[in-house]
């Protein structure tokens, strides 16, 4: 194997930190972190980074141990993370010095990829470790809503990596370009960065595709941003009339069935003005959403198709009167929504769960009875307020969320 | 060799013996003449030469050692996350054998396998690229997660058109010796829906009865409608249902085609009639009904009867 053959994005990977491109901010903090380790008086233990795919994070860590002169240990989703590994295995590399006194900076890379049935108390194990350590440990993440990372936000200091800047990333993969005496004019390159939706790893494995396959040009490069994509389907979609056209355009867009059903729950009423024409559309939506549920429950996959003939066909025929135009469309919300109920009720479910220690009753019942009557005095008395949660050991925020709310 | 599955014995062992996918391929050769491979995604619907132009991609590029620097593993079979920790990796980490610059790991319908054990593929890809990349074959990219897709080279198989199809069956018929006219061709293209696997199966199947493969003895294998009657029926109900149930029921008693695919049948032919949109979509809303409903162990032919009836009744009214 010769060095020359790796993958662009490895052979490229930065190694020192004035290498990283974008996400200055997250990275001078990042550096001031590992400096109060290496001073000894960190204030958190650990630190965890989200951002998208190809953004930096893990090549962060690799600069900052070359930076800094840290051994560098990692422990990621391929290995098995169980309880009992990361106890055994990650313990005693946070434990125990190193055999030349340096400090060892640990790895844990994609921790909301911990596995839900292999990688069982996981999670629990990792924070007695950030608890003990000796050595700085970093973790990283992609979904900063994943419920894997919930506890360890809590004791992480967070930073957060944004996708990386257009132009920051055509001038990256212009070097790269030139590295390989590899000639691209400034218009295929902004292709590529345009498609890759601030994901510079992508971005230089286009360039790679490209390069290596001899194009010159970023066409038929498919698109990473999958709100583009829809967005460029849909504008196709409610701009015809004819059924074929709509059939074509939806079989050849790269989302599945449910994901489609969202994005048109979402957008349909911007094509969709009158009341007649919105009935319909959502009435063909409704349709294909029963059939949806009749494949879950029968199994019956023949159904399929009408799904896909329902929002096709349906959606592009609804649109009667109101003339096309074009629209910003927007990512479905409702995942959202639920995401964000649930924390709401995460939190209710905490304040219930004091309740129903100190006066021994069940949750049910302290939902029942109590909870109304607490937050009325708290609203009557908002003085109360610090009283009531360092008693229940909530956050204050608490109550300010519930009494505006009335 | 009468056993041999046509679809094996006639999967193009290089990349230039590929029909259709022609920037795809074009791609893909270079990759093999630069002896550098990135990780690669490939997605698109069924029969589109996806596994093919994998394997014949990795032929191109071992020759010899082949054998011994290529693996497939169907994920839908074993698509649990030890899977990635224990097969996947140390086949990845081994190093390739003979002069291969790395070895090849294609991971086919990687749609299936678990959200976890996505996440533990994408360190081994990039850990052990230098001895090892990989090719993912799905047929939704959306059903992989972002940071695999950020890891690859994306290619989209589009379905294969009908002269592509044409070319091959063609291709086929000659080196099987076997006689098919035009219109056995064609009912095998409408049964296909541009899947080449599917069309090979019918053409191979169809033949298997010895005699000249025409849309009689492709329909026939297919248990499928002739297009054509179900047109006929769907002519004469406005008018005459008494005589469209007939053919209804012709088709189902005499020739065999189950209830469900007539009306998988009908739904196609209904888009094809000369009514307004919103008549052929009322109907189709009836179809999706019926087929449910036969799902659920419902009379077919009852069914199918009332189906005919409200199609009477649109067609009557435009």
């Amino acid at each position: 194997m010769s060095h020359k053959n790796l993958p662009w994005p490895e052979l490229h990977r930065p190694t020192r930190l004035t290498q990283l491109a974008g996400n200055v901010d997250a990275i001078r903090e990042l550096k001031e972190w590992v400096r109060a380790w290496i001073s000894g008086s960190p204030n958190r233990k650990a630190a965890l980074l989200i951002g998208p795919p190809g953004v930096g994070k893990t090549a962060s860590v690799g600069a900052l141990s070359h930076d800094y002169d840290l051994e560098l240990v990692e422990f990621n989703s391929s290995d098995k993370r169980n309880k009992g590994s990361i106890e055994n295995q990650v313990w005693k590399a946070a434990t125990q010095q190193t055999l030349d006194g340096r400090l060892r900076l640990l790895l844990l890379d994609e921790v909301d990829g911990l596995s839900g049935t292999s990688d069982r108390g996981g999670v629990g194990a990792i924070l007695k470790i950030i608890e003990e350590t000796v050595h700085p440990i970093i973790m990283t993440a992609n979904d900063p809503n994943s419920p894997r990372i919930k506890d360890l936000l809590k004791i992480c200091k967070v930073f957060r990596f944004e996708p990386i800047e257009p132009n920051e990333m055509v001038g990256v993969i212009r070097e790269i370009a030139l590295a390989h005496d590899s000639l691209f004019s400034d218009e295929v390159l902004e292709g590529i960065v345009d498609k890759a939706g601030g994901d510079l790893r992508a971005a230089i494995s286009d360039l790679e595709t490209l390069s290596v396959s001899g194009r010159t040009s970023d066409e038929g490069l498919p698109s990473r941003d999958v709100r583009r994509e829809v967005s460029d389907a849909f504008g196709r979609l409610f701009m015809t009339t004819d059924p074929e056209t709509a059939k074509r355009v939806i079989s050849e867009l790269d989302i599945d069935y449910n994901q489609l059903l969202l994005w048109l729950e979402e957008n349909a009423h911007l094509h969709l003005t009158t009341p007649e024409e919105l009935d319909q559309g959502f009435e063909y939506l409704s349709l294909a959403d029963l059939s949806l549920g009749r494949i879950w429950k029968c199994q019956n996959w023949k159904l399929l198709a009408y799904v896909y003939d329902f929002l096709a066909i349906g959606m592009s025929t609804s649109r009667k009167i109101t003339p096309y135009r074009i629209v910003e469309y927007s990512q479905p919300s409702w995942p959202m929504l639920i995401w964000r109920g649930n924390r709401e009720h995460d939190k209710e479910s905490d304040f219930l769960l004091q309740i129903a220690k100190i006066a021994s009753v069940s949750k049910n019942r302290a939902a029942r009875t109590y909870k109304d009557a607490i937050l009325e005095i708290v609203r009557q008395n908002p003085g109360l307020k610090d009283v009531f949660s360092n008693w229940l050991e909530i956050k204050k925020g608490f109550f300010d969320e519930r009494s505006s709310r009335r | 060799m009468d056993l041999d599955l046509w679809t094996e014995k006639y999967r193009p062992p290089t990349l230039g013996g590929i029909i259709g996918q022609k920037s795809i391929i074009e791609s893909l050769t270079k990759f093999v003449q630069n002896r550098n491979v990135p990780h690669c995604l490939f997605t698109g619907p069924p029969g589109t030469s996806k596994t093919t132009a994998a394997m014949a991609m990795a032929r191109d590029l071992f020759g010899e050692t082949f054998d011994r620097n290529f693996m497939e593993l169907n994920a839908s079979d074993e698509r649990g996350i030890d899977v990635v920790r224990n097969q996947i990796k140390n086949f990845a980490r081994i190093m390739p054998a003979g002069d291969a610059p790395f070895k090849i790991l294609v991971l086919d319908e990687a749609d299936h396998l678990t959200a976890d054990a996505q996440h533990a593929l994408r360190r081994t890809m990039e850990s052990y690229a230098g001895s090892c990349r990989m090719v993912l074959i799905c047929n939704y990219s959306s059903r992989i997660i972002p940071p695999i897709q950020s890891r690859c080279a994306i290619f989209r198989f589009a379905r294969l058109s009908d002269s592509s199809i044409t070319e091959r069956l063609k291709y086929i018929t000659k080196k099987e010796k076997i006689s098919a006219n035009a219109a056995g061709i064609q009912a095998i293209l409408y049964l296909a829906e541009g899947d080449m696997r599917a069309a090979i199966n019918l053409l191979q199947a169809s033949a298997s009865a010895g005699e000249t493969v025409d849309d009689k003895v492709v329909f026939a294998i297919a248990g499928r409608a002739n297009p054509k009657a179900i047109k006929e029926m769907l002519d004469s109900v406005g008018e005459n249902y008494e005589e469209s149930l007939e053919k209804l029921r012709a088709l189902i008693y005499q020739q065999g085609v189950s209830p469900v695919d007539l009306a998988r049948q009908l739904h196609r032919e209904v888009l094809k009639l000369n009514i307004s949109e919103n008549r052929k979509m009322a109907i189709l809303e009836r179809t999706a009904e019926a087929e449910f409903r036969i799902g659920e162990g419902a009379s077919g032919e009852i069914q199918l009867s009332a189906l005919l009836a409200h199609i009477g009744l649109e067609r009557g009214e435009s």
